[in-house]
């Protein structure tokens, strides 16, 4: 099987000392960033980016690659032992997680939690294994109609599987698309909507907007909610991990389940937040414990962390074979590729075969070291926890801040950071969600020149969006997911309570 | 006293049709139509800046039309939380702002330091220690080992570190 020969391929190319070293460094950053509230995945990568640009690409998608699967298990760190999620997807990790923890199973819930964590990563990865290739040969078919459907198709299924107010997700979606169309056009060269500044000549930075958005503005929700710390203990023992071990066949029905959720909605862009929240509902629907849900049911734990690993490595797909990612750390991901002169796509897999299978094999080492030096460094990770929020807080801002200007030794783009901070805090508060804002940005330029492209070929008609059955179709789902987002809401309205 | 959330998502549902408003304004200073190129520059702007100012309306009258326990139930912030945000937010603005002729290293370190004391109650020899090590960490990071240079003020010209 060509999958086989390329991963072997992709072994040689990851497994090196320096490749191994920057895995375990780059999974301890993860967990330090998924441990510390307003210091999430997508902050994270963004933070580090800047650092990697002098890296060999397949060097520097490691370190990244293993900060997003450190930044994943940190998460459910504190959802578990603070009743504080590290990351959004860790939500629901909370529910069962810490009144485990309360009741003196802390240590069983941090592993249970750890081993479906690792599960659910290592069963996203031989998806993506198995069906990279498929894929990527199945988009060389692609024009530039069917590239506009499949990013059409994104941004509906954001507003189609989130569940809130619809408006609510639409109006970020089109912020993130206009920011993106900012400075310079790439077809006629002309600057646009730069209201004069000659720093907005360049764009607006995705980057500066992330640290904004999910650093600096979940941090200000954080300190206004007064955040203290009321941390439990915890003292991994390998006896437990190992009876714990012994005790996950009886959730293999949850683990299964979670994972498959996890693996689709990492790859239709659900992403790991929703694909943990859908997965904890259904297991509490399944489940013979049903009633324990919420007191400190193991199942409770098993179910989001499963889809939520699962979802996070599965995302990597999309980004690489189609260009489209799979969450926002992913699409953080997929700029820092474009920065390194890399063309996400189909032609991703021809043209750089050694860097995708690299990343690929790298993902199955990382995952292994990410659970294994989680398990071992977790006290010392909550100890940090335990350092007074009045001290952390302003050492986050003041590297977000740095983080912001590295990006291009500009103090605009700090001024960005600080100026999408203050909209992050009200977005949160009031439900607008932010990672389809960041995923526009990130596409909004693909999305246009895939959109004039086809427009040009069709002399202006949109009948080019329904010319064959794989645009028709494509874009018919991509309209079901907008269609049923405003239905269901209506629906919800309409239903008597 | 505090900030209801009505009148939040009124602001916000407002702030984003204004935006709306202002991108439409930009997009007719570009070209809007066709070219043999196919779409000119302000084609899609304009397109989006519509639709975007429909959905702005649409939250305003949303919020506006719907009964009180819907939308305007609670608050968007306490004043005790708001206090909280801005004890944080205003010195992180003076921070932002000194930055430019200050450089990064010597506002952040008395940034941290004014943090520490007043909000962690730390003795201000702690709180300059602490904030001290912080900043020749961000130097060796940064400046040292990753070869990124922060931006530098006049004290550390001073210092002769450039």
């Amino acid at each position: 099987m060509s999958e086989i020969s390329s991963l072997l391929t992709g072994f040689q190319t990851a497994f090196s000392f320096y490749h191994l070293a920057l895995m375990v460094g780059g999974v301890l950053l993860g967990i330090l960033v998924g441990v510390l509230p307003g210091l999430g995945a997508a902050n994270g990568v963004t933070l580090l980016l800047p650092l990697t640009f002098s890296m060999p690409p397949v060097s520097a998608i490691i370190l990244l690659s293993s900060m997003y699967w450190g930044a994943l298990f940190g998460g459910s760190t504190t959802s578990i032992l603070f009743n504080i999620p590290g990351e959004p997807s860790s939500v629901a990790t909370t529910f069962d997680g810490y009144p485990m923890a309360r009741h003196g199973d802390a240590a069983q819930a941090l592993a249970t939690a750890f081993l479906s964590a690792g599960f659910g990563a290592l069963a996203g990865i031989i998806v993506v294994t198995l069906i990279a290739n498929s894929v990527a040969r199945f988009a060389l078919q692609f024009s530039p109609a069917e590239y506009f459907a499949v990013y059409f198709l994104t941004f509906c299924s954001y507003v189609g599987m989130s569940g809130g107010n619809p408006l609510k997700t639409i109006a970020p979606l089109l912020i993130g698309l206009i920011l993106a169309g900012v400075g310079m056009d790439t077809v006629s060269g002309e600057l646009r909507l730069t209201c004069g500044f000659d720093s907005l000549g360049s764009g607006v930075s995705f980057l500066a907007a992330v640290i904004g958005l999910y650093g600096i503005g979940e941090l200000l929700v954080s300190v206004e909610e007064g955040l203290k710390f009321e941390g439990l203990q915890a003292k991994m023992s390998w006896r437990v991990v190992w009876q714990t071990i012994i005790g996950m066949p009886k959730y293999a029905g949850a683990l299964l389940r979670s994972t498959a959720i996890g693996c689709w909605m990492g790859i239709t862009p659900g992403g790991p937040t929703a694909a943990s929240f859908m997965s904890y509902g259904i297991a509490k629907r399944f489940s013979r414990n049903a009633e324990n849900f919420g007191k400190g049911e193991p199942e409770g734990v098993v179910a989001p962390e499963a889809a939520d690993h699962s979802a996070g490595v599965s995302a990597l797909l999309p980004m690489l074979a189609l260009g489209v990612p799979g969450s926002a750390t992913a699409a953080v991901m997929m700029g820092g590729l474009m920065i390194w002169g890399l063309q996400p796509g189909p032609m991703l897999f021809i043209e750089q075969h050694d860097f995708v299978w690299g990343l690929i094999a790298s993902m199955y080492m990382a995952n292994v070291v990410a659970v294994i030096l989680v398990m071992a460094t977790i006290p010392m990770f909550s100890a940090i926890l335990r350092a007074p929020f009045s001290l952390i807080a302003p050492i986050i801002i003041v590297i977000c801040l740095v983080g912001a200007y590295t990006i291009s030794g500009k103090m605009f783009d700090v001024y960005l950071a600080m100026g999408f901070g203050v909209v992050g805090y009200v977005f949160k508060k009031l439900d607008y969600p932010i990672a389809p804002l960041i995923l526009a940005m990130v596409l909004g330029d693909k999305t246009e020149d895939a959109f004039r492209q086809s427009m040009l070929l069709s002399d202006g008609s949109l009948s080019v969006f329904f010319r064959n059955g794989l645009v028709s179709s494509i874009m018919l789902v991509a309209l079901l997911l907008l269609g049923w987002g405003i239905l269901a809401k209506l629906i919800r309205r309409l239903r008597p309570s | 006293m505090s900030v209801s959330r009505r009148s939040m998502e009124l602001f916000a549902a407002s702030a984003v049709t204004i935006f709306a408003g202002g991108i439409i304004f930009g997009s007719f200073q570009l070209n809007v139509g066709w070219s043999e190129l196919g779409p000119q520059s302000g084609y899609l702007p304009l397109r989006l800046g519509i639709l975007l100012c429909i959905v702005g309306v649409l939250l305003f009258l949303q919020t506006a039309l719907t009964s009180a326990p819907h939308t305007g139930h609670g608050s968007f912030a306490t004043d005790e939380q708001l206090k909280r945000s801005w004890s944080i937010l205003a010195p992180t603005l003076l921070l932002v702002l000194v930055m430019p002729w200050g450089g990064f290293y010597f506002p952040s370190g008395a940034y941290l330091a004014y943090m520490a004391r007043t909000h962690g109650q730390f003795t201000w020899s702690k709180a300059i220690t602490i904030s001290f090590c912080f900043v020749v960490g961000l130097y060796a990071l940064f400046d040292f080992c990753f070869g990124v240079p922060l931006a530098k003020g006049p004290i550390e010209a001073f210092l002769g570190i450039y």
